[in-house]
């Protein structure tokens, strides 16, 4: 029999605030990270309005070779899982890291690329070894270099459900019998070149970011890191750790039809949702609560509500759904991971995140989604769902744990 | 170039390739390039510091402890790289 896989401790880097207790905070009260784009040049762009880490507060554990030479991304991927080790008290180092391993989903140091390129337009001296952080990779290897995490290692790049993707994955090497306990998480820091692709594509929002109210008009971006320790039920018992969710399954899917759009039906979204039903072989009027992808687009938004439609059926309308991307941005690589966690925190403490700047229904978008206030509710599944460009589509399942 | 411009220009690298903010580093030309009390330089600086003494005296470094050995003090560093320039200049 596969063994099960729990989720043991927490990490986060965000816009709402650096740590499981502001991020958590925020949650319950609907406080927004969003602030004024002062890093970017806007004037011209569509949206002035972006998430991000400021001040970000590296943690003391961070070497002084860290501090220097890691990217944002990989600094924050770090701050997560320091908070995330410590938070379910585990060393890596007690068991030799051997049976330890990371799997993060990455946009890599893009900033890094961006600041040896002005160097050389401007014909100054750029740093060459900064270009040795903006492998997707780095911040594994910082975490892996960090802990001395010699199990299985991996780096996925699903666009914007690479979070998500991770989570799966690093569940995948426990079941598989590679680990027994695993780092997965995600994380993004921004970049000239992502805000000004977005702008280029019109995805950005030119307001705020309203998912599936009536006037959405695009995304307002931002960055972060999460890490989730999954860890094999045995092992997680017999170290007495605290458990606080099981990863009860999931479920993957390519939509193959558009490079940026989702499938208008959410046909790629509903199959994978379907998929992660059917491995955690839950029932669907026992998922209480759908954390969506929720960008505030006016084509994610409405296909994801279809999905849901097509999978839960007449169960849909009773199902809260919620985006939390007005709080935090949407964090591209890192959004599955943050989004998981705070997913996991409602699932814990039985309360519904809320979507933000929801003001006029969309009759396209017709589902409970939790708006502006969150709200206590009883349930034992919560889902977590990521679309991305190029129509990736990953749906996890946790279950809530009784102690 | 003379020893003393050649130290200049070593400092000229620390300063602009690796971030040293070499006024406020209060040490001589003694003092170790891997040090936490000289330079504090690490593996990560000294690809910057290699590819910068390459660019800046036009001259290729090995990789290997024959060179390694004079990467100790702005000191060694400078008499290694003045040889260099007097092998290149003899041939």
């Amino acid at each position: 029999m596969k063994s099960r896989v729990v989720i043991t401790g927490l990490g986060v880097v965000s816009p709402v605030g650096q740590g499981i207790v502001s991020f958590e905070t925020a949650l319950r009260s609907g406080i927004s990270g969003i602030r004024q784009n002062r890093w970017h040049d806007t004037a011209e762009a569509r949206s002035q309005l972006v998430g991000q880490i400021d001040p970000f507060e590296p943690p003391s554990q961070l070497s002084r070779e860290e501090r220097k030479h890691l990217s944002r991304a990989d600094q924050y991927a770090l701050a997560a899982t320091i908070e995330a080790l410590a938070h379910t008290r585990f060393d890596p180092a007690s068991v030799g890291g051997e049976r330890v391993g990371v799997v993060l989903g990455s946009g890599g140091g893009v900033a890094n690329s961006e600041a040896y390129v002005e160097h050389a337009y401007k014909e100054t001296v750029g740093r060459p070894s900064t270009l040795l952080s903006v492998s997707p990779d780095s911040a594994g290897a910082a975490i892996a270099r960090h802990f001395g995490l010699h199990g299985p290692r991996s780096s996925i790049m699903t666009a914007c459900s690479s979070g998500a993707t991770a989570i799966g994955y690093a569940a995948d090497f426990i079941q598989c019998g590679f680990a027994d306990v695993m780092l997965a998480g995600g994380t993004e820091s921004l970049s000239h070149v992502t805000f000004s692709g977005f702008n280029a594509l019109k995805a950005l929002a030119t307001g705020r970011n309203r998912p599936f109210d009536l006037r959405r008009d695009g995304i307002v971006l931002g960055e972060g890191a999460a890490i989730l320790v999954l860890e094999s039920y045995e092992h997680a018992m017999a170290r007495g750790a605290r458990i606080l969710a099981e990863l009860a399954g999931y479920g993957i899917s390519s939509d193959a039809n558009h490079i940026t759009a989702p499938h208008p039906e959410g046909d790629g979204m509903a199959r994978a949702m379907e998929q992660a039903i059917s491995r955690a072989g839950v029932s669907l009027d026992a998922i209480g609560y759908i954390n969506a992808h929720g960008t505030g687009t006016a084509l994610n938004d409405k296909s994801e509500t279809m999905a849901i439609h097509r999978v839960f059926g007449e169960h849909a309308k009773s199902t809260a759904v919620s985006s939390i991307k007005p709080m935090i941005g949407h964090t591209l690589s890192a959004a599955g991971a943050i989004e998981s966690v705070a997913t996991i925190l409602g699932l814990r403490g039985q309360f519904l995140p809320p979507t933000l700047n929801y003001e006029e229904p969309d009759p396209e978008c017709d589902l409970d989604y939790v708006p502006n206030v969150a709200r206590n509710a009883s349930f034992q599944y919560a889902m977590k769902n990521s679309l991305a460009f190029g129509g990736n589509n990953t749906s996890l399942i946790f279950k809530r744990h009784e102690s | 170039m003379e020893l003393d411009q050649i130290k200049q220009e070593i400092k000229k690298i620390f300063e602009e390739r690796l971030n040293i903010n070499v006024a406020k580093f209060n040490v001589d030309d003694d003092a170790g390039l891997f040090a936490d009390d000289g330079w504090g330089i690490d593996s990560v600086d000294v690809i910057d510091l290699v590819l910068g003494i390459e660019k800046t005296f036009g001259i290729r470094l090995a990789q290997d402890a024959e060179v390694q050995k004079h990467f100790a003090s702005v000191n060694t560093l400078a008499a290694y790289l003045k040889t260099r320039q007097a092998e290149m200049s003899a041939a």
